[in-house]
């Protein structure tokens, strides 16, 4: 097992790189799903964390809320095309304003199934 | 029931008292005399002191019980509150047939204060040592929580309004995690 906490960090703040007003599940049902995020935001970063050995740490603050499509979609479909361990260990997730989501995402990532 | 409390604590510190005094003649050996001198009554104050002591020690050691109790039933009757605010909404948009952008926020800022009062009532917990409860409150309400959650904004939210399945799921989980938390301040009444 990878010791993860002394690696360098790097961050995705989903407020201000994406949307303060995270949408639905899929790119057909709405902006900003988490569809979306995953493929223009999430994978692309969570493939550079991995790839230069850092740790990708998720803001979660600054938004209006999610609903469980959203993170599901984006977290959970993550963990459809990468292992759920390796996705905690290469990310770490910071929610002042709702703590719970923490515990919620990883839910969803060691829940995924992969198609 | 603070006074009858507080009597019961003088009854008990005196009758302590009085163990003590059949102790010192008993297994001492302290000489019983039937005149009453200085020394008698420096003890007798003593104990009158003593038992003053205990009893303040022990009202207040009670009182403060009682006040983290209620904080925390206060609490937990708040995430309650905000659990039946977030059904009724869920409610008013099964009833409508649709899902607005307005419904849409206002759901998952319901479900946020939810989620938060939760963190609250396990803060609460955690500060006044109530681990068993602790415990007990994590294994009751988190997979409950997250279930509900997935029940009123899960599927296809906000794309689709809600159907009859979705009412069925969310009537039984919010059912289950309003059981629980009557549970918990049951359990915390009785500790």
């Amino acid at each position: 097992m990878i010791n993860t906490m002394n690696l360098p960090q790097m961050m995705v703040r989903i407020a201000s790189e994406f949307s303060e007003t995270p949408g639905p599940r899929s790119r057909d049902e709405g902006d900003y799903s988490g569809q979306q995020f995953l493929e223009e935001i999430l994978k692309p970063r969570f493939e550079e964390a991995k790839n230069t050995k850092q740790k990708l740490i998720v803001d979660l603050d600054g938004t209006d809320g999610y609903a469980t499509s959203f993170l599901e979609s984006a977290f959970g479909g993550l963990a459809r095309i990468y292992e759920s361990r390796e996705i905690l260990e290469t990310m770490a997730f910071k929610s002042n304003e709702e703590p719970y989501l923490e515990m919620e995402i990883k839910q969803y990532i060691k829940e995924a199934r992969k198609t | 029931m603070e006074k009858f409390r507080a009597w019961i604590f003088l009854a008990i510190g005196l009758f302590f008292g009085f163990l003590v005094s059949v102790f010192g003649k008993n297994i001492l050996n302290l000489t019983w005399k039937s005149e009453i001198g200085l020394g008698d009554l420096f003890n007798f104050v003593n104990t009158i002191i003593f038992a003053f002591l205990l009893q303040q020690y022990f009202q207040k050691r009670f009182g403060d019980k009682r006040v983290e109790k209620d904080h925390i039933i206060s609490l937990i009757k708040e995430a309650n509150n905000w659990l039946e605010n977030s059904r009724n909404k869920f409610i008013v948009c099964y009833d409508n047939g649709k899902i607005t952008k307005a419904d849409e926020q206002e759901i998952k800022a319901l479900l946020r204060n939810v989620a938060n009062s939760f963190e609250e009532v396990k803060v609460s917990l955690k500060e006044c040592k109530y681990d068993n409860e602790l415990n007990y409150f994590e294994q009751a309400t988190d997979s409950l929580y997250l279930e509900y959650k997935r029940n009123i904004t899960g599927g296809n939210f906000p794309t689709k309004p809600y159907d009859g399945n979705d009412f069925n799921e969310e009537e039984t989980t919010y059912q289950k995690l309003r059981s629980k938390l009557l549970s918990i301040i049951f359990k915390i009444n009785t500790i």
